[in-house]
């Protein structure tokens, strides 16, 4: 992207700027719109420069008392000494291009402005202001000016004479235009995407006119694809990671912290690849390598951000929070969850009433719902959703994976009626459409910026969310200042947790699942290894016993090892033991795995061995599961608890049975029982549970 | 005179390196590369250059034209296409390509070119010249060596090029990109073997994307969409002259290189090939053109 760099005299001295249009930035500061002029002299210079040295420049620009009276020359000069420094990391061709000698510039002044001084009644005489107001004529009134060129000609000699307004249309299709891009960040190629979707193809040749206006409005937020930090940003990044002192950066005192480039969408520093780039002429333009799925970032590609502030709807305040909650039919446990949660907003929400003045007081709030596996979050998470409707706020629901966005739209859409809910994944057709509630895959929300009031981020410990820093950024940026993350989890990770014992975090547990029966508590069968099991192709016989067990009782039966390798060769096994009984498996590596798990939903596989892949959101009532080799390092206490929870889901069957087989009782196994034991004195102490002959009697 | 804070940096690089492991990831599939194992001894050979870029389970995936099924355009299996047209009536002596065009290599190739990844630049470069000595053999006979130093350049040094172009790209192309894929191969193989790389040919005709083209669109689409370079022939001169003198006493041809990323109908290579070959009537001394590129489909 070629921008042009320009300073500008206002009021309250020299102020430069860059533009994608000088002829916008023409119109903005010098036409006197039934007004005074926000400037009064232009000086642009004529070369393009990219975008990274535009941005760059703009800050390096400094205010000289002197400047009133500089004449062209000195301007050119000045411009050049700015861009000495970045010559230098040009391609020789380039170079060339922005040496003194072939630097020019364009000094615009109102035709009825008194001049500063003598010197420059020739340059105001200049052609350039009559080229600027033909120009933001033509913008504005294109199809006109095509069509009668004869026309506007006398338009704009009527125009010379009277005052220069920017021209109406132009206006209206830049605020349509920031309307639509309200909290998104984006490159140029997805900009040209989102204009072709809404069938604003006329705008695609504009885009960049629109781009300027709106972002002298204050509207849209220009920047480049790569970022360099400053030290303040470094340094705030650095305190946030907690253990700052660790980090071989700060130790090294002389260390220049200004110098750090990242990616101005996802984040990232690591990852960019530097390579000689026709586009700016830049012999090390930046690549992000880490978000390239996406669309290319680098150093000279445009990033536009929509900052427009839209008006909250006025609160509708409806019925109070106990109304409303009882037109979802929670269970008990959920349902005083959800109230837990619906009032940690509202405190967040009035104390950021109070602090509306200063933006920078507006943290984000979080809050973790920390319910077991089948407690029913997506329920939970309706009355959240509806609150922050009702207050005019956006709604993202963040889940991991894609199938799981399109399982939970029909949900959401039916307990919303009224609402367009958004479906966004890689591919997703919706992908330019905007409403009140979103639903995204987590990568989605790299073209997000501030753009919700409520963040609801499901399973946060599962793949790919956890432990990719670029997804938690991209998260942490799409939440609104003053909004507010909620995170689901049955398993949050650790250091969650340790933060939900020391009480630094907001959060409600949900200890019993929705049909108010306790969770299976895993059973420990000592055996040996897998993989020794294969060679000696039997399985011990306590094991044995209580499969045939589950299979009589006409339990669909998961069992899960730890390797890929292994799940082929148990089937084998499997299907020799247990003769007559249909065994299938599946891993992540298998096409056909939709597929099984449907066949197994349906019963026609009974046995089914799998991996760590279907640990999550995988419902098949009446099941009973088996955990091999559960000591494998493969398998962390949470994981050994998501796959506990597959077992007893349904109300029809609440008391399946989970079994560790495994070796050794090593630590994961035992924290995952803890915490499945745990999560059932909480229910029971707080009388969520059944009473036991009730339970009793629906067990049989 | 370096400033204090940019010798931190240089320090902070420096320890950085020392300290971390030396563990890369594949680009392709981000798994961890091992080291040489036992499966590297049935490995293509050509592979090794690629040892430190990819990991195993994806070098494996590659699939090189392991015979010339027709001795042409390099294919590996017979082609019909060369003998309706012959490729030396378009004044092209033949094509040699590294990989059959399969899903696979689509696939890296797209990341290359629409996605803009430039990490595969050093691979498919890499691939080209540990390749390119098997392939040109049959294309052009080994001159005696005259360079002195032999042990700097492999075997394939007798039968290297004088002279690399490669097919241009339009201007505004090469501005939304930011590289020319053929270009950026072409300086690789330069670079590789220190030989000149000279942009002849320029793109006039802005043409719809080849790839979105059927063969007959192809062809005409292409047809003259290339010129030759005002300056073209002034520079070939000044490159041949720089030339080192015991070449010249061997020099009977020019060999020039055609270098591009994919030969799919051979029309591009073949419209590039038809302008250059307008030198043959002018020069006493004839040019020798073979096109070179990464793919054939």
């Amino acid at each position: 992207m070629q921008v042009r760099i320009y300073a500008v005299r206002t009021e309250c001295g020299w102020n430069t700027g860059m533009t994608l249009d000088w002829r916008v930035d023409a119109s903005y500061w010098l036409s006197e719109d039934g007004r005074k002029a926000n400037g009064t002299k232009l000086v642009i210079l004529q070369q393009a420069v990219s975008i990274q040295v535009g941005l760059s420049v703009l800050e390096q620009f400094l205010f000289v008392e002197e400047m009133d009276e500089w004449g062209k020359r000195k301007w050119t000069q000045y411009f050049a000494e700015l861009l000495i420094p970045h010559r230098e990391t040009l391609e020789e061709s380039a170079q060339l291009l922005l040496a003194e000698e072939h630097l020019d510039v364009l000094i615009v002044e109102p035709p009825h402005s008194e001049p500063t001084s003598n010197t420059y009644v020739k340059e105001h005489r200049d052609q350039g202001y009559l080229v600027a107001e033909r120009a933001a004529i033509y913008m504005g009134e294109e199809e006109r000016a095509i069509s009668n060129i004869a026309d506007v000609h006398s338009h704009q000699q009527e125009e010379r004479t009277g005052a220069q307004r920017a021209p109406l249309s132009l206006y209206a299709d830049a605020r349509q235009f920031a309307d639509v891009m309200c909290g998104r960040l984006l490159l140029d190629e997805e900009i040209v995407q989102l204009l072709r979707h809404k069938g604003w193809e006329r705008l695609v040749p504009m885009r960049h006119v629109l781009i300027q206006f709106g972002w002298l409005q204050g509207w849209l937020e220009v920047r480049s694809g790569i970022q360099w930090s400053r030290e303040s940003d470094a340094h705030e990044r650095k305190r946030r990671k907690g253990i700052w002192w660790l980090s071989t950066s700060s130790l090294w005192p002389f260390k220049d912290k200004s110098t750090a480039a990242y990616c101005g969408r996802c984040g990232s520093t690591d990852g960019l690849n530097a390579s000689s780039c026709a586009s700016c002429g830049s012999k090390r333009c930046l690549t992000c390598t880490q978000c390239l799925n996406l669309g290319r970032s680098r150093s000279c590609a445009l990033l536009i951000r929509g900052v427009l502030q839209q008006e909250a709807n006025s609160c509708q305040q409806a019925e109070p929070v106990e109304e409303r909650l009882k037109k979802w039919s929670l269970a008990p446990a959920q349902a005083a969850a959800s109230t837990q949660a619906l009032q940690y907003i509202q405190t967040l929400r009035e104390k950021v009433r109070r602090n509306r003045r200063d933006k920078l007081l507006q943290g984000k709030g979080a809050f973790l719902l920390w319910a077991v596996t089948g407690a029913g979050k997506t329920e939970m998470i309706f009355p959240l959703i509806e609150d922050t409707l009702l207050h005019g706020g956006r709604v993202l629901v963040a889940t991991p994976r894609r199938d799981v966005v399109l399982e939970l739209k029909p949900r959401i859409e039916k307990a919303f009626p009224v609402q367009k809910v958004v479906t966004l994944y890689g591919g997703s057709p919706e992908r330019w459409n905007e409403g009140m509630l979103t639903l995204a895959t987590t990568h989605q929300l790299l073209r997000f910026a501030e753009a919700f009031e409520l963040v609801i981020i499901d399973e946060l410990d599962a793949f790919p969310y956890h432990n990719d820093p670029m997804l938690h950024r991209a998260a942490n940026r799409v939440c609104h200042p003053g909004g507010v993350f909620v995170y689901l989890s049955a398993t949050p990770p650790e250091s969650m947790q340790r933060d939900v014992r020391r009480g630094r975090m907001a959060h409600a547990k949900v200890p019993v699942r929705f049909h108010r029966h306790p969770l299976p508590v895993p059973a420990h069968i000592t055996m040996p290894a897998v993989e020794q099991c294969l060679t000696r192709r039997s399985l011990p016989a306590p094991l044995m016993k209580r499969l045939m067990h589950s299979v009589e009782r006409g339990a669909q039966v998961f069992i899960f090892v730890a390797r890929i390798r292994q799940v082929e060769p148990m089937v084998r096994l499997l299907s020799n033991q247990l003769p007559g009984i249909p065994v299938g498996g599946t891993s992540a590596v298998d096409e056909l795995r939709s597929d099984k798990v449907m066949r197994f939903r349906e019963r026609n596989i009974r046995v089914l061995v799998t991996t760590t892949i279907l640990e999550r959101g995988v419902t098949v009532p009446k099941s009973d599961v088996y955990i091999l080799d559960a000591h494998d390092r493969l398998f962390d206490a949470s994981s050994l608890v998501q796959m506990a929870g597959r077992a007893g889901r349904s109300k029809d069957d609440p008391a399946g049975s989970v079994v560790f087989g495994s070796a050794q009782w090593n630590e994961a196994q035992r924290k995952a029982v803890y915490q499945i034991r745990e999560m059932n004195r909480i229910a029971r102490r707080n009388g969520y549970l059944l009473p036991d002959e009730e339970r009793r009697k629906q067990v049989g | 005179m370096v400033s204090l804070p940019q010798w931190g940096e240089w320090m902070e690089k420096a320890y950085g390196r020392l300290l971390q492991p030396r563990v890369s990831a594949c680009f392709v599939c981000n798994n961890k590369i091992s080291g040489p194992s036992s499966s590297t001894t049935t490995m293509e050979p050509r592979a090794s250059r690629l040892m430190q870029l990819l990991c195993l389970k994806c070098i494996a995936t590659i699939p090189w034209i392991q015979a010339l099924g027709c001795p042409s355009c390099g294919r590996s299996i017979r082609c019909t296409d060369c003998m309706r047209h012959p490729l030396p009536k378009d004044g092209l002596s033949a094509n040699r390509s590294v990989v059959q065009y399969d899903e696979q290599m689509k696939q890296w190739l797209a990341e290359y070119k629409f996605r803009g990844d430039i990490r595969y630049e050093r691979v498919m470069a890499n691939m080209m010249i540990s390749s390119y000595s098997l392939l040109f053999e049959s294309v052009w006979t080994r001159r005696s060596r005259v360079r002195r130093p032999r042990l700097l350049l492999d075997a394939g040094d007798s039968l290297l090029p004088d002279l690399i172009t490669y097919v241009p790209t339009s201007e505004a192309r090469l501005r939304t990109r930011g590289f020319n894929q053929a270009e950026q191969l072409a300086l690789e193989l330069g670079r590789a073997w220190k030989i000149p790389v000279l942009p002849l040919l320029a793109r006039v005709q802005e043409s719809e994307k080849q790839s979105m083209q059927s063969r007959g669109g192809r062809a005409s689409n292409i047809a003259h969409a290339f010129v030759m370079k005002e300056q073209a022939r002034n520079d070939l001169i000044a490159t041949l002259r720089d030339l080192p003198v015991e070449r010249w006493k061997t020099l009977n041809e020019v060999r020039l290189l055609l270098v591009d990323d994919v030969y799919t109908t051979g029309s591009t290579i073949r419209a590039c090939a038809r302008e250059i070959a307008v030198w043959n009537k002018k020069f006493r001394i004839p040019v020798a053109l073979a096109s070179y590129t990464w793919a054939r489909a």
